[in-house]
């Protein structure tokens, strides 16, 4: 029989009852009795009629479900009942399961989530070497000597990333991200397409003849709106100037995956092959570029460690073969999942902490109120005991009681989360506004990750609030609570248990609210502090080099564009969302650590264009329009490269030689002038030494990319001005339209990502901490206002006033607030040490950041002992001392 | 005059016995079976409502006795009759069995000297 056959089975039996009662009735009727004595001589012989109904019941074998079931109505009401503390506690529980599971969401998107193929756990990455950088890109030569010589690898691909064109028929030309791989990328991660097929190592040889590509699925759906039809269709690519080759595209990759590194997204994906035979084929052949990331799958056998040993040993072969190239160069493996956890570095870390601290807060504040509430309810628990209620019956009814809280708690918060992870996007500051281009999209998914965390934590808490009753009945103790209609004291012990957690807790809000003012005040540096680039309107467009005499019309054209204030010209501008800075190899003469030479980031500009972007000339003087390709070259150098190459020496009219990269060899060069320091790649990044070239002497006399950025900047904001630039390049000539164009506000912005990102977080998290930390106290001093009712009854009827009452309650609190304080900078400490690399121009420990803290945080807990202390102050003391 | 009641001190399983004895006459309802116990022990074991119901439901729950509503041949009205079961015949002679085991045990604990005669 089934529980719902309950009711039915029930009036089964009321049935059977009544008729044999009945009958025994009729009988007594024929024995002669009348009917009224025949009614009453039945029910006598019969008995009590709800007992025997009780006594069968028990025979069914359910009575503990019924039982369950009634202890789940009795739960209900008693929450119903006291609505207050109901609403709190879900409420409590919500906030700390919801945002700890949106930020587990978060977390999971952005780094814990494996790449979206077959056994990802096999992954490994490998990267080259230098003691300056830990992840650096190999050249594809180096890249087929590792496959060749790694036996730890099941299989060893290659990809790195290009622009591509794909003309319109109006002349001008789509810009697309690329992603060069070799052909046996898509073996190697087991990548199956969503349409057609993709390339293999088995396509390899007949790839040039025949080149061939494979769209991502965001492309595919942007620019042929999803038509399947596009498989086996060619479509044109440029190159250079005149020449437009066509690939055929042999399938569609599925939405599921977009690129090996989250957040990324390629249009086009094209081997090694196709790109060495239609575009700069020395890109692949000379052992100088280095652009390539490779990604290995671990043999059966092997294990990460192994094949870092391998790579170490390949690489340093390599470096014996190749002295020039590979000078102190090596290599190393990682597993993939390493590789997500590096990236997630210490923001993943003090997230993570964060889930934890809130998570625990948010149950101990339940718990706590709980705590409290288990005193005021002591006397029905013993009142049930003492009439011979067993423990484990009372103790089931408040487990129950506590995890239908606990269930309210969790529904709450997994709305609450989904609500949160709508509103991520939003958190996640938005890639550069441009023309030409579409970001990323990174979008956010409910799967079985987030329920499997949800549901993890949600086990957790019940267990926390399922510890709760078993203490309560077990320390019960029957006389003195009955005695006194109060609970028997709780023991010092348990108190300083409660106190140790509130401790904690002020601790933890503290410290978040001291990281919350140190990040926000680090964005704000952002914003306002001296950067070395300006933050006027500038807006940047990055295309092709024409010939000078195109160049010059051009520029001609753009001057002449309303709104427009200052024309300059360089290879590439700052904070620029394509791979990090270009480099020259350079050597100082003098200088003993730069007579053999090294790698210096480097531009090659206009004059005007560092009044453009911003970056202040501190000494000498900046370039002019003398400096053209007849004198001998000049430079500019970064304050950091005078300091760390000239120290105590001035570089005003020094010498450094630059590597032409052609048979001219090194090529000397003067020290014009100095520069402030000014990012590279992005805000907050360590400065380093950085050379400026003119423009002029750049393009003739070193080896030229072909690439220019025209900086404007404008007197209207100026993205509105980007279409009218546009359409200026585009009607000089229809294959300078830029790749994209975007402003220099809009990349600092988006540099200044990361610093918003934090902040705006761990704001809402330090909002978030400080609303827990004032439900505990409020929770905690209720429940010592409660248990201290009879002593300041007592003390009232001794003569003392309302004032020293509540003064008595403030006390408490302020001792409780002291410690916690206390507890609170220990943990900043702690703090500081994993922030201070993410803090931009403020000190992790700022004493206006821990100023702010701690106003918010008395603030905060005056109000939370504002009720409590109300309520003590307002006892009665006859009413109060009645009790005894 | 005793009552069966297992608050009482009449051994457990006694009253089980004594239904399954009955019913192995054939079907009976509730009030019939403690009508026939109290009629054949001559009124000394007072049958007690409270106990036999919960009796008989435990029987049917271990599948010794099946129940059905069923017309009472002399009265125009349905009663809840229960019928033995080939369980419920093995579990009476089971029971009969130790209750005999028990009764000899306790008897020459008793009567010693009528043993030996």
């Amino acid at each position: 029989m089934r529980w719902w056959g309950f009711g039915k089975r029930d009036v089964d039996l009321e049935r059977e009852l009544q008729a044999d009662l009945e009958l025994e009735e009729e009988e007594q009727r024929e024995n002669g009795l009348s009917p009224e004595e025949a009614h009453y001589a039945a029910k006598r012989a019969f008995g009590n009629v709800p007992l025997i109904r009780e006594h069968t019941r028990e025979t069914w074998g359910w009575t503990r479900l019924e039982q369950f079931l009634r202890d789940c109505r009795h739960g209900l009401r008693q929450l119903y009942k006291s609505a207050g503390f109901t609403l709190t506690s879900v409420l409590t529980l919500a906030v700390g399961l919801g945002s700890a599971s949106a930020i587990f969401c978060l977390m999971d998107t952005l780094w814990l989530h494996p790449i979206h193929v077959p056994h990802a756990s096999q992954l490994v990455r490998v990267f080259s070497t230098t003691p300056q950088d830990q992840e650096g890109y190999f050249s594809y030569f180096e890249y087929q000597t590792f496959m060749q010589r790694m036996r730890a690898f099941s299989g060893l691909a290659a990809l790195g990333a290009r622009g591509s064109l794909m003309p319109r028929p109006d002349g001008t030309s789509l810009a697309m991200d690329v992603n060069i791989v070799s052909s046996n990328f898509f073996d190697v991660l087991d990548v199956r397409p969503q349409l057609g097929r993709v390339f293999t190592s088995a396509d390899a040889a007949d790839l040039r003849a025949h080149p061939a590509v494979v769209l991502g699925y965001r492309f595919w759906q942007h620019e042929f709106n999803g038509d399947p039809s596009i498989v086996g269709r060619s479509i044109p690519l440029r190159q250079g100037k005149n020449r437009i080759y066509q690939v055929q595209v042999l399938g569609v990759l599925p939405s599921s995956f977009r690129e090996i590194d989250p957040n990324s997204d390629r249009d086009l994906w094209m081997p090694a092959e196709v790109w060495e035979a239609n575009t700069s084929a020395s890109e692949l052949t000379s052992h100088r570029f280095r652009w390539f990331h490779l990604v290995g799958r671990l043999a059966p056998d092997a294990t990460a460690t192994e094949a870092n040993a391998q790579a170490a040993a390949v690489a340093s072969t390599l470096q014996q073969a190749d002295p020039t190239y590979n000078h102190n160069r090596g290599a190393r493996v990682l597993s993939d999942f390493t590789y997500r956890m590096n990236q997630a570095g210490t923001t993943g870390i003090v997230l993570f902490a964060i889930v934890a601290g809130v998570v625990l807060l948010s149950t101990v504040n339940v718990a706590h109120l709980l705590l409290a509430r288990a005193l005021t309810r002591m006397p029905e628990v013993t009142l049930r005991l003492s009439l011979g209620a067993t423990r484990a019956v009372v103790a089931c009814q408040l487990l129950v009681e506590n995890l239908l809280l606990g269930l309210l708690g969790w529904a709450a918060g997994l709305g609450l989360a989904a609500g949160m992870i709508a509103l991520l996007p939003r958190l996640l500051v938005s890639e550069p506004a441009m023309l030409n281009s579409y970001g990323s999209g990174t979008t956010f998914h409910l799967d079985w990750r987030f329920f499997f965390f949800a549901g993890l934590l949600a086990l957790v808490t019940m267990l926390l609030l399922a510890l709760v009753p078993l203490v309560q009945v077990a320390r019960s103790q029957l006389i003195p609570a009955l005695q006194t209609g109060q609970a028997g004291r709780t023991t010092a012990h348990t108190s300083a248990v409660r106190r140790g957690a509130l401790w904690l807790q002020i601790g933890i809000s503290f410290a978040l609210l001291i990281s919350t003012g140190t990040l926000v005040r680090s964005f704000l540096n952002t914003q306002t502090r001296p950067i070395g680039l300006t933050r006027d309107q500038v807006l940047v467009a990055f295309t092709q080099d024409p010939d000078d005499a195109t160049r010059a019309t051009v520029l001609t054209n753009l001057r002449a564009l309303p709104g427009i204030r200052t024309v300059a010209y360089g290879i590439r501008s700052p904070l620029m969302p394509s791979e990090s800075g270009i480099a020259v190899r350079a050597l100082l003469p003098d200088h003993p650590e730069l007579r053999e030479p090294v790698s210096i980031k480097f531009n090659a500009i206009s004059p005007g264009f560092l009044g453009v972007t911003g970056t202040r000339v501190l000494r000498g003087r900046a370039f002019t329009d003398a400096e053209d390709e007849s004198g001998s070259m000049t430079v500019l150098i970064s304050r950091t490269m005078a300091d760390k190459y000239f120290s105590g020496r001035d570089p005003i009219g020094q010498h450094v030689r630059i590597d032409s990269g052609s048979a001219r060899g090194f090529l000397d060069a003067v020290i014009l002038g100095i520069t402030e320091d000014a990012p590279i790649d992005h805000l907050g990044e360590m400065p380093e030494p950085f050379l400026y070239v003119p423009f002029h002497q750049y393009a003739t006399k070193l080896s030229n990319m072909g690439e220019m950025t025209v900086v404007l900047s404008t007197v209207p904001n100026a993205m509105s001005m980007a279409q009218s630039v546009r359409q200026a390049f585009i009607h000089v000539n229809p294959l300078l339209d830029p790749m994209f164009i975007t402003s220099q506000p809009e990349l600092l912005r988006y540099s200044a990502g990361n610093y918003q990102m934090t902040a705006e977080l761990v704001t809402a998290l330090g909002v978030i901490g400080l609303a827990l930390t004032v439900v505990g106290l409020y929770g905690f001093l209720a429940f010592l206002v409660t248990q201290r009712r009879r002593e300041i009854g007592i003390r009232m009827a001794l003569g003392g006033t309302r004032q020293a009452t509540m003064l008595l309650i403030l006390s408490d609190t302020t001792r409780m607030a002291a410690i916690g304080l206390v507890v609170g900078l220990a943990l900043a400490l702690v703090a500081a040490r994993i922030e201070k690399a993410a803090l931009f121009g403020v000190s992790p420990l700022d004493a206006f950041s821990v100023a702010m803290a701690f106003a918010a945080l008395v603030i905060a807990m005056l109000a939370a002992a504002w009720l409590p202390a109300r309520r003590a102050a307002s006892v009665e003391p006859m009413e109060a001392l009645r009790y005894e | 005059m005793s009552s069966i009641d297992k608050r009482n001190g009449l051994l457990q399983g006694t009253l089980d016995m004594l239904v399954l004895r009955t019913l192995l006459y054939g079907p009976a309802h509730g009030h019939e079976i403690g009508k026939h116990i109290q009629r054949t022990t001559n009124d000394f074991l007072q049958m007690q409502h409270g106990s036999l119901y919960p009796a008989l439901h435990r029987l049917e729950e271990r599948g010794w006795v099946v129940s059905k509503w069923e017309t009472a041949p002399d009265r125009n009205r349905e009663f809840k009759y229960y019928r033995l079961t080939e369980k419920g015949r093995k579990q009476l002679v089971v029971e009969e069995s130790q209750w005999k085991q028990m009764a000899e045990a306790v008897a020459r604990v008793m009567w010693p000297a009528a043993e030996e005669s």
